[in-house]
């Protein structure tokens, strides 16, 4: 007891000693000197902070190659994040995966930009942010999920080339169905059109019933504006959706009778063309998990204890259960879910684990509150075919040699 | 009886009109102007609703598609690239990059960002109209995006080089990409969303 009070003072003092440090300039750990909080340089990191240098975790940007195949061009623009160094269900707005056709974010001055509500409504209406924000409010955590974030086989794919296409915010925003409301749906309106401020002039078509459900027109991303590469001043977010509907620069909701087939939903949003099985939209995601840690691309560091992480989320809800196999599915356990656990967003999962240095194949399977559980690759390509599935949500096995070097599986 | 139905058919009507007319309780916005409300790059509906007078045919898209610059980033005939390929067989703008795509594309079984694969002919109008050229929007008059529509339209062999495009029979050229996109808007999945329907919906 007496021994603990006194390893608690000396704590107490190391702390005290350390804060006292960096106001002076003193020599921390790693050698070397702290800028001064009191000089120029000091003050500005304290207006608005930086990380640490010698943390690292960088977007992966997309080759020309993949840019081809995303966006047909060479004028879209993609950066993934590094979900194996995200440390909760949130993404810094900094990391938050990028993927647009639109040539580049367009520079919007917020005191200028404006939102038109039109279309089949009784009262068109245009709003400035200052009065979008004078509207009540909403937060809520979801993910957004690029439509193309499918996981493909190759060795040495990594966690971050293979999922790194979601990221997950805090959402700050007017209900889309408060604004609906104020203009007055008029009847026969079906679907609304998103429409974006972007180079390209993307825009794209929600069905009414989930623009009225829970669509949000966001402007505050993580307790701040929204960033330029993820819409600034405003963009949608329709929970649960294809990436592709979260229209982002959003400056106009046209409410329309039917759905418009703009350029990019029908040239890049459509599934199974030329098919006897035709789909025409894709709506809720489904349900998904993969394992951060251990993960391809990473390297065990020594036989003994680990923690199995990752995430799993679903469009259709919350994640109810999470499995993990180390034998390559022949046996599951069950992960144990941390909370937050909430609908249509990131939810993290752990498993303790020791590796005795044999090969081991980890996977894990998400079960939603719909009942629906996540399809091996298989079962995902027996459903779907096997032309570019829309939304890749099979099972992720990530194989772990025995000199603890961790391979893609799938 | 008779009276009963009607009433109860009226109240039906009344509830239902309300539903949707809801009084605005804010009153915060502005009523857009006209010209706000119909800005020269609005969306074009599929069917080419919202299309604007103007009319143009290939023979004159053909001197604008050098003239306004088309050329330099879609190639001299829209097949060459660098940018996306217009025209042509293969009307995907990627090959050659290597991707391990191009065999895949190459049986025309892709909606690719070609002028066939374009669901209708009025959406490959508001396209030019909203988008191109490339952050330079709004350098091309209503007369010129159809024109320009019909060459592109021309060259994919789709109209006759003297046929005139307007917004009445810009909307009657047939494409094939309409062929390849499940577009149903009175399917349930479709009309009426909500939680849970089924993932997959045939033609």
């Amino acid at each position: 007891m007496k021994s603990k009070r006194v390893a608690r003072r000396q704590l107490l003092r190391g702390g005290g000693a350390a804060l006292l440090g960096l106001a002076a300039g003193a020599r921390p750990a790693s050698g070397q000197i702290w800028r001064s909080a009191h000089s120029e340089d000091g003050k500005r990191l304290m207006r608005y902070g930086e990380r640490s240098r010698f943390v690292k975790s960088e977007r992966y940007i997309s080759d020309n190659k993949v840019n081809m195949e995303m966006h047909g061009d060479m004028n879209g623009f993609d950066a993934l994040t590094p979900l194996d160094e995200q440390m909760g269900v949130i993404t810094p707005a900094s990391l938050h995966f990028v993927s647009s056709h639109g040539n580049a974010p367009p520079d919007i001055d917020p005191q200028k930009h404006r939102l038109m509500i039109h279309g089949m409504v009784d009262r068109p209406l245009i709003f400035t942010m200052e009065e979008l924000k004078r509207l009540p409010s909403v937060t809520r955590i979801h993910y957004i999920e690029c439509r193309a974030n499918s996981p493909r086989g190759g060795e040495e794919r990594t966690l971050q080339q293979n999922h790194g296409w979601i990221s997950c915010s805090e959402w700050t925003g007017v209900p889309l169905s408060l604004l609906l409301k104020e203009a007055g749906v008029k009847a026969g309106a079906t679907w609304v059109l998103g429409e974006s401020a972007e180079p390209t002039k993307g825009a794209k078509s929600i069905p009414l019933g989930k623009a009225m459900l829970d669509t949000l027109i966001a402007y505050g991303q993580n307790g701040e504006p929204v960033r330029p590469h993820n819409g600034f001043p405003l963009r949608l977010v329709v929970p649960g959706f294809e990436g592709n509907f979260q229209v982002k620069w959003l400056e106009a909701i046209k409410v329309v009778d039917r759905p418009y087939a703009t350029y990019w939903e029908h040239t890049s949003f459509v599934k199974g063309a030329g098919a006897t099985m035709s789909l025409g939209n894709y709506w809720e995601q489904g349900p998904k998990s993969v394992i951060t840690s251990p993960a391809g691309g990473q390297r065990l560091s020594g036989h003994g204890y680990y923690q199995i992480v990752g995430f799993a989320w679903s469009g259709n809800g919350a994640v109810r259960r999470v499995e993990v196999s180390i034998d390559g599915g022949r046996t599951w356990s069950d992960a144990q879910i941390q909370d937050p656990a909430l609908p249509m967003a990131l939810t993290r999962f752990q498993l303790p684990w020791r590796w005795n240095g044999t090969e081991a194949v980890l996977q894990t399977r998400c079960t939603d509150d719909r009942g629906q559980v996540q399809p091996t690759k298989a079962h995902h390509t027996a459903f779907w075919g096997d032309w570019g599935p829309p939304h890749g949500n099979p099972i992720q096995p990530w194989r772990v040699t025995r000199d603890g070097q961790v391979l893609n599986a799938l | 009886m008779r009276c009963n139905v009607i009433v109860v058919v009226t109240m039906i009507q009344v509830c239902a009109a309300l539903a949707h007319a809801q009084a605005p309780s804010f009153g915060l916005g502005r009523t857009p102007t006209e010209s706000e409300l119909n800005p020269p790059y609005a969306t074009i509906g599929p069917e080419g609703q919202g299309l604007p007078p103007g009319s143009g045919t290939a023979a004159q898209g053909a001197v604008l598609f050098i003239g306004r610059g088309c050329s330099i980033c879609h190639g001299p005939t829209g097949a060459e690239g660098p940018g996306p390929h217009l025209t042509g067989t293969h009307t995907y703008g990627m090959r050659g990059t290597g991707s391990g795509y191009d065999a895949l594309y190459e049986g025309g079984n892709f909606q690719g960002r070609g002028i066939k694969n374009f669901f209708s002919a009025p959406l490959v109008w508001s396209f030019i109209n909203k988008a191109m050229p490339l952050q330079r929007q709004g350098h091309l008059t209503m007369d010129e995006v159809y024109s320009l529509t019909a060459y592109l339209l021309y060259r994919n062999g789709l109209i006759q080089e003297d046929d005139v495009m307007d917004a009445n029979s810009l909307p009657r050229v047939q494409l094939p990409g309409r062929e390849t996109y499940a577009y149903n808007p009175q399917h349930p999945a479709w009309s009426s969303w909500k939680p849970g329907l089924p993932k997959k919906m045939s033609k």
